[in-house]
């Protein structure tokens, strides 16, 4: 059944779009990740002009933080001040990022920057995740105790401007979270992502945040900063189409809701290495689409010179 | 008596004889609808162009017809790839600033079966004669960016040719099928009917048709273009409520 998106602008299948939702709801809620980063390139391939893809994907990502960053607040795992510290980090990079994805638009570069920006961070991540899992299936068949990990001790604690954070029982430069949160918002604002899948690692290892106060704020800062996107889009490219992020989520709440129940039933290893499979295999099909020689040389847009 | 003089007279005789053979053709057209709506479900249309030659017809005539459709123009951007580092790169640009968003081109025959290049270029119809001008500061070859261009919108579904498409019935009824396809633009479109008789155009007429979205799509449509900021901030309330909601949900 054919739907028709007013600002995409093209008329798509409506249950293929719900079973994109479903696809990376079920991912999301097995792995415990936003999903954004696969949502974006799907969207791509499904026809989907790309400025519509990152804008729209970036206001799905609002509404999919929510309820987990809820279940994080109850629990008390949410740091109020260094979410918020990164939240004025994150809105300093998506300005930035948004401007310059309009300008990447204006140069006709923007869907070379998004696939080779997705191509380094999925294979980055994905190869990372797959070697660590790797590992540690090896470790558990071997039974060997797993490695311990330690925040580092290095260059970040002579940075200048430290502040106190109680909730994450640390002292550090404010520039840390400030940059990290930047970063993450430049990312979020180019390739419609939430950023989590920088921001969690960056949290633990660069900051030495506890565990269990790190993912619920970095789903604070995500809500946020993908808030702040929605609205640099809307004004700037008018690429948000919320009948599209509408019919996304009806699929991703659905979908989550079997993918936490599937996931209980696999072994954490065993969930990373296949979802760093998956990441591989959208990073490679991104990769491809660089570097095989296109159907037509010529592309067009809309747009003045 | 002058030269000019006597084409005058020839030019009388000849009309006043035509006029004793058969009154001079006329066409009556209409379109199955001239306003084509946008909605939830649109994926595309077929409009119903028929009509009728009128006036008495000679069977040995050669009568043809050719349809054209034109929708609104819009400035575009062409782009070639090159490849830079093995990675395809968008290169050059060229802008055709006022390149029709929809052009279809139906007849009886092949185009060139039917007239010479030249009146057909007078007429401006054929996909050869589309106004596109193409505007760039790189060194290009504006023909190869043109006929890209031409490649891209074909590829879309937004340029269509379609030769002896139109049927006509009994040498007076005719009729075809224009297609409006999901991803159509909006605006005001112009239907061109033009009957030509033994190469020679001899009727032209024009039919209107608006293609627009219209209820709830115009609603959000409208809104994201002329109030952006609240588009915005309507669009991230929808998904923090609808975020939650979700979380309500779940927890049951």
């Amino acid at each position: 059944m054919p739907f028709y998106l007013p600002i995409a602008e093209m008329s798509l299948n409506i249950f293929l779009v719900i079973g994109l939702g479903v696809a990376v709801g079920f991912l999301s809620g097995m792995f415990g990740v936003g999903g954004g980063f696969l949502m974006t390139p799907l969207l791509i391939f499904s026809g989907v002009p790309p400025a519509v893809a990152v804008a729209t994907g970036a206001n799905l990502i609002t509404a999919s933080s929510v309820s987990g960053a809820i279940t994080h607040w109850r629990r008390g795992g949410v740091d109020l001040k260094l979410g918020g510290v990164l939240i004025v980090g994150g809105a300093i990079g998506s300005v930035l990022g948004a401007w310059l994805f309009t300008w990447l638009e204006a140069i006709g570069q923007v869907e070379l920057m998004i696939s080779l920006l997705y191509v380094v961070f999925l294979g980055g991540i994905g190869g990372l995740m797959l070697w660590e899992s790797l590992f540690a299936l090896l470790r558990s068949r071997r039974g060997g105790a797993p490695r311990k990990r330690r925040a580092g001790r290095g260059w970040q604690h002579s940075l200048p401007f430290k502040m106190r954070f109680r909730k994450s029982r640390l002292y550090i430069s404010v520039l840390l979270p400030l940059g990290i949160g930047a970063i993450v918002g430049v990312l979020a604002a180019i390739l419609g992502v939430g950023g989590g899948f920088i921001m969690v690692p960056a949290m633990i290892y660069i900051l030495g945040m506890p565990t269990n106060v790190v993912v619920g704020t970095s789903l604070l800062q995500i809500i946020f900063v993908t808030a702040i996107i929605t609205l640099l889009h809307s004004v700037q490219t008018q690429t948000v189409d919320i009948i599209l992020t509408l019919l996304l989520l009806v699929g991703a709440v659905g979908g989550a809701q079997l993918g936490a129940t599937l996931g209980m039933k696999l072994k954490g290893e065993q969930l990373r290495a296949l979802l760093a499979l998956i990441v591989l295999g959208v990073c490679l099909r991104m990769g491809w689409d660089l570097v095989s020689v296109p159907d037509d040389l010529y592309s067009i847009m809309p747009g003045a010179l | 008596m002058s030269m000019r003089g006597f084409m005058i007279l020839l030019a009388v005789f000849f009309g006043a004889y035509d006029a004793a053979k058969a009154a001079p053709h006329g066409l009556v057209t209409d379109i199955s609808r001239d306003i084509v709506n946008l909605r939830y479900d649109f994926s595309g249309t077929d409009l119903l162009l028929f009509g009728a030659i009128s006036g008495a017809v000679d069977r040995e005539e050669p009568l043809d017809l050719v349809i054209s459709v034109l929708g609104p123009a819009k400035s575009m951007v062409v782009r070639r790839k090159a490849q830079v580092a093995g990675v395809w790169v968008n290169k050059q640009a060229a802008s055709i600033p006022e390149a029709p968003g929809y052009y279809a081109l139906t007849s009886t025959r092949p185009l060139a079966n039917i007239t010479d290049a030249k009146t057909l270029s007078d007429l401006g119809l054929g996909l050869a004669n589309l106004p596109l001008s193409i505007v760039s500061s790189d060194a290009i070859e504006p023909r190869e960016f043109r006929a890209g261009f031409v490649r891209a919108m074909e590829k879309r579904g937004l340029y269509r040719l379609d030769a002896d498409a139109v049927t006509v019935l009994e040498g007076a009824l005719f009729r075809t099928n224009i297609r409006l396809p999901a991803n159509v633009p909006e605006g005001p479109f112009e239907a061109r009917v033009v009957l030509f008789s033994n190469g020679v155009p001899v009727v032209d007429r024009a039919l209107h048709i608006e293609v627009g979205k219209i209820g709830f799509e115009r609603a959000v449509f409208q809104l994201a273009k002329q109030q952006p900021l609240l588009y915005g901030i309507a669009a991230v309330l929808l998904a923090l409520l609808s975020g939650w909601a979700a979380s309500l949900l779940s927890r049951r």
